[in-house]
Parts: C-alpha cells; sequence; structure tokens
C-alpha cells in the first residue's frame, strides 16, 4: 500500500474512536511574576489556551502559551501532540506519540524539537506502571541535534487522591547561543546528559484541584550535577466554565525542547468549553451520608468486602437482595465499617441504615424507587 | 388431601427449611393466606426451572415495606414473570445469574434489548453487563445509549471491573451536575481511553510540561 493510503486506512480506523472522543478546551488569562534565563520580564501577562480531543484509540492535545512584558518583550511557545493507543482490554496498553514544539523570545530566532515515544501503560485508573523510549530532534538555526530518553514510572490512585512518579534519563546535546557583535548570532551545541527523578500528588475534589510536583535532576554530563524543581497548583472552579488558576514554581531548562530554566508566580482565569463541578453548584461535592465500595478477597466465589464510610455513633447495618432483605450488622474498623459475605456477580440492590435510622441509598452509587416511597442503591459485582 | 393442596404445603415447609437453612428466607409480616400465594409462586418458579432467590426476595422486601399482603404477592408473581420473560430473551444457555440480572433489568429496559445483549456475546455471562445497563438506565441515562455502551463494550471484551465501575462513575458525575449522556460520554473515556493517570505520570518526565502549566 503507497503512503498516503496507508495513512487514509489508520485515519478511517480511527474515526469511530474519535466520533465519540471528549473534546476540551480552555483559555487562560493571568498575570504572573517570572524569572527565565535569557528573558528579564517580572511583572509579566500570560495567556494561554489548551485543546484536548481523546477518543478511545487516539488522542490530540495542544497547548500554547504567549508571556508580555511592560517593554514590549516577550516569549511565545507551543506544543503539539499526537497519541495512538492499543485497544483496551484490560492489559498493558501500548502508546506511541509524536510531538512538535517551538520556543521563541522577543528578537531571537525560534527553537524547534519534534519527539517520538513508545510507552507501554501496565495497570488500571487506580494504579499502575509505564516504561519508554523516545527519540527526538532539536534544532535552531538551520542546525539540528538527537535526543534520546529513557523513562519509567507509576500512579496510584487513593479515593481523591493520585500520586505520581517518574524516573527519566535523558541524552541530548545542551545548545547555547548569544549574539556577538561584528560576528551576529553565534550557537554552540555541547554533549548533555543527565537524570531526573519526579514526584507528584493531586487532589481532585469537585471544584477544588490542588497539585504539587517536584523532582531533582543528577547532571552526567554538561549540566549541574545536582539540581531540583518544584511546582504547586490550586484550581478553583467558581461557576462550571469559569476558574481561578494560582501557580508558582521553579522549573529547569528543559533541554530537549529548548525551554530555559524558569521561576514563576501566576495568578490566571482559566475559560473552559467543558462544564466543571463548581463552587456555586448546589450539586457539586461529595454528597454527604453513607459511602459504600465493595472488593474482592479472593476469585471467583470468594467473599466480598463490604465497606461503609459514614460518620456513626455505635450502629451501621445494610440490608440486600443477597441478604434476602435482612439487616446485617456491619463491624467496626478505624473508620470505616465492614462486613464481608459471598455476592454472586451481577447486579444486586442494597439499603445502609445508620444507628437504626432510616434506611437509604449509599451516596456514591446509582439509585433506584424501590416501589414503597424510598430508594435502594443499585450496585454491579464484578 | 389431593396433590393441588398439598403443594403449596410442601413449598412452604420447603421455604421454612430453607429458611432455617439460611437463617434469611422467613416472610415476617406476611398472613397465612398470603404466605400460601407466595408458595404456590415459588412452586410453579421451581417446576419451570427458574431461580426461586428473587421470588422470595421481592416478596420479602414487600412485606418489609409493611405492604398489604395482595401487594406482596403481585411483587412476588411479577418477579416470577419478568424471571420466565428473562430467560426467554437470553435464550439458549443463559446461567442463573444472568437470568436474575436479566429480571431485574426488565423494570427498565425492553425483552428485545436482552436479545441483543445474549446475541452479542452468545456464550457467556451477561450478569455483569447487564448489571451496567441497569445502572446507566436509572442514573437517566437514554436507554439506547446505554445498550449502545453495554454492546460496545461486550465487543472489547471489557473486564467485570470496568464494567462494575463505569456506573458508579457516570453516576458520581452526575451528580457533579453534568448531564446523563454526557458523563456517560465522559467516564468511558475515562476508562477506555487514554489512561489519565497513566499518561500524567509520564508527563512528569517531560520537564517541560505544557507550557499552560508553566510559564
Amino acid at each position: 500500500m503507497r503512503g498516503p493510503g496507508f495513512v487514509a486506512t489508520i485515519f478511517a480506523s480511527l474515526l469511530p474512536s474519535l466520533a465519540a472522543a471528549q473534546l476540551q478546551l480552555s483559555a487562560d488569562l493571568g498575570s504572573a511574576a517570572l524569572r527565565q534565563t535569557g528573558f528579564g520580564g517580572s511583572g509579566v501577562v500570560t495567556f494561554g489556551a489548551d485543546v484536548h480531543y481523546a477518543g478511545a484509540r487516539a488522542s490530540i492535545a495542544s497547548s500554547a502559551l504567549g508571556v508580555l512584558a511592560n517593554d514590549g518583550q516577550g516569549t511565545g511557545q507551543a506544543i503539539v501532540t499526537g497519541a495512538l493507543y492499543a485497544p483496551m482490554t484490560g492489559g498493558p496498553r501500548w502508546q506511541i506519540a509524536g510531538s512538535a514544539s517551538t520556543f521563541a523570545a522577543s528578537n531571537d530566532l525560534p527553537i524547534t524539537s519534534a519527539q517520538l515515544t513508545v510507552r507501554e501503560f501496565i495497570g488500571d485508573q487506580s494504579r499502575g506502571v509505564f516504561f519508554g523510549a523516545a527519540a527526538g530532534t532539536l534544532g535552531r538555526n538551520r542546525e539540528r541535534w538527537p535526543s534520546f530518553v529513557g523513562q519509567g514510572g507509576g500512579w496510584l490512585r487513593v479515593n481523591d487522591d493520585q500520586f505520581l512518579v517518574a524516573l527519566s534519563a535523558t541524552s541530548t546535546q545542551l545548545l547555547e547561543h548569544a549574539d556577538v557583535a561584528q560576528i551576529g548570532d553565534v550557537q554552540v551545541a555541547d554533549p548533555a546528559s543527565y537524570v531526573d527523578a519526579n514526584v507528584g500528588w493531586q487532589r481532585d475534589r469537585a471544584a477544588l484541584t490542588f497539585a504539587v510536583t517536584g523532582g531533582a535532576r543528577a547532571g552526567i554530563r554538561g549540566v549541574a550535577q545536582l539540581d531540583g524543581w518544584g511546582s504547586a497548583t490550586a484550581t478553583a472552579w467558581l461557576v462550571p466554565r469559569i476558574a481561578l488558576v494560582a501557580t508558582a514554581g521553579r522549573a529547569l531548562a528543559d533541554v530537549v525542547r529548548g525551554v530555559p530554566q524558569t521561576r514563576y508566580a501566576s495568578l490566571s482565569v482559566r475559560v473552559a468549553l467543558e462544564r466543571h463541578a463548581s463552587l456555586i453548584d448546589r450539586t457539586s461535592g461529595a454528597a454527604s451520608g453513607p459511602r459504600l465500595t465493595l472488593t474482592s478477597s479472593g476469585g471467583v466465589g470468594a467473599p466480598r468486602r463490604i465497606e461503609v464510610r459514614v460518620a456513626a455513633d455505635s450502629l451501621v447495618e445494610i440490608m440486600a437482595d443477597f441478604t434476602q432483605w435482612m439487616p446485617a450488622r456491619l463491624s467496626r474498623v478505624g473508620n470505616v465499617w465492614i462486613l464481608e459475605r459471598a455476592i454472586d456477580s451481577g447486579p444486586h440492590r442494597i439499603a445502609v441504615r445508620i444507628d437504626g435510622g432510616e434506611w437509604r441509598a449509599p451516596v456514591n452509587l446509582p439509585s433506584a424507587d424501590n416501589g414503597f416511597g424510598g430508594n435502594v442503591g443499585l450496585i454491579t459485582v464484578p | 388431601m389431593n396433590a393441588r393442596r398439598l403443594v403449596p404445603i410442601l413449598v412452604a415447609v420447603t421455604i421454612a427449611r430453607s429458611a432455617a437453612a439460611q437463617d434469611s428466607l422467613a416472610i415476617k409480616g406476611a398472613d397465612r393466606e398470603t404466605m400460601m400465594q407466595i408458595a404456590q409462586v415459588v412452586a410453579t418458579t421451581t417446576e419451570r426451572g427458574l431461580p426461586i432467590d428473587p421470588v422470595i426476595g421481592d416478596a420479602q422486601f414487600a412485606a418489609l415495606m409493611r405492604a398489604p399482603g395482595p401487594r406482596i404477592v403481585t411483587a412476588a408473581r411479577d418477579a416470577a414473570a419478568r424471571l420466565e420473560q428473562a430467560r426467554d430473551a437470553l435464550a439458549p444457555t443463559p446461567t442463573p445469574g444472568d437470568i436474575v440480572a436479566g429480571a431485574d433489568a426488565l423494570k427498565y429496559v425492553s425483552r428485545e434489548t436482552l436479545r441483543r445483549i445474549r446475541q452479542a456475546r452468545p456464550d457467556r455471562p451477561v450478569a455483569v453487563h447487564i448489571g451496567l445497563l441497569i445502572q446507566l438506565v436509572s442514573t437517566k441515562v437514554s436507554v439506547e445509549r446505554a445498550e449502545k455502551t453495554v454492546l460496545e463494550l461486550i465487543k472489547r471484551n471489557a473486564k467485570n471491573e470496568i464494567l462494575a465501575d463505569l456506573g458508579n462513575a457516570v453516576n458520581q458525575d452526575i451528580k457533579r451536575g453534568r448531564a446523563p449522556d454526557d458523563a456517560l460520554s465522559q467516564s468511558l473515556n475515562a476508562l477506555l481511553g487514554p489512561n489519565a493517570a497513566g499518561t500524567a505520570a509520564a508527563d512528569l518526565t517531560n520537564t517541560a510540561t505544557p507550557p499552560k502549566k508553566k510559564p
């Protein structure tokens, strides 16, 4: 098959997944205190835009940021990433991603880069690991240099908290340039290699999101022997499509994309196409009341562990179709109430009673009219 | 005493024995006449080779809600009827779990929907898939969209754990203010699409994260 036909076939195969895709679009406008290598702006205006289009097998993301200082100087950067994924089967998923980026400052030539990354993800939304490798190129003023990155890491989600860790090793060229009188632009690239260790934490609680990331870089050749970075970001969705974003931090130079080292503190307003849970939304946030989760302690036929999280003084009971609608008491273990019981796979109806009060549906489960003026929770047991 | 009168008594004795064995099958609050009628429904259900737990369970629940005797019996009869319809819709080889799930689903969807699910997954259990269908429809996702989603997940051979999580995730999103069909798209994408948490972890390896987040 000829090249264009092959490409058309790939895109045709992706159309069904893209048709069911999600589009996210947002724009930021804000003010920042910024200190960046080669850029003297301190009080600056920032404007950014972000587009993310994700389907089951493919995603396309693009973001851009402009920084404008009082003296008219500025910087601009943009990145476009496209990724293909293996079909979701519950097992490992490969990802092939290509990205192109550019960074430019006033009165200077732009730096461009491109990378092809191959990764394998093993896990699900709750936990997992990944490993991969990337090869790319970095260029300025008609010269280009290669870049190579090996990477691995993992993630763990516990309720609203997400923990991330990643390790990467990079080998490329460190570009330095200057405008020399009577000669013009002079640039030099020296070999650079280093290892980055990164950690991150994010709490996503309805209208509020907090994120803290940080890391350390150990230079092997051409960069500082030891350096660190960190950032903290808080996002508050005031209304469903408008958020206030505060962020501050220090970023090390992204050598493979030619983005210099930066310190920053910024406050911006974000406008998004997609609705978010917001502070004024009365339905946002976690509803108060019992939350019920089910875990399995083993294979098929093993008892299921029912956990109810609720503020209760002395007694938590459930009744369900699998208890023949007879109340069953849960045992308290710390802040959680627990019952182990064999439950068949499939749909089940369940209600919870706290301290002898009314029977009610757990707030985290879909609920249904019980036919007698009340509600029961609906749970699907895998 | 003829055989017709003997059957309900035998079934009642069976239930009582079963109740003793499982300490949970006695139908509290049902009078003798109601109990006899329920016993007949249970006997018929047993003769037809259908699971009896949903019949007894629905009667039990109605009694628990202090429903009058006739309504308790109606609950049992309705459950039995749905079990039979579900078995037909999920033929030729439904498991008892499939039949129970299908009977529950018939409170929300048609037999044709169950038939299409069976056709998509002809020789394997579908109880968990039907459980997801019930959860989606009960959260006001349209029946068409819910069925399409379940059929798509069958086609993708999605794991039971993913199916079980999806209904809860959609419900959470709806409670946060999202429209039901939008919430389904969002949750489906989060489960089937790029792993958001994994991608976030991988993004950590880019010291230049998307520039909007870092001037």
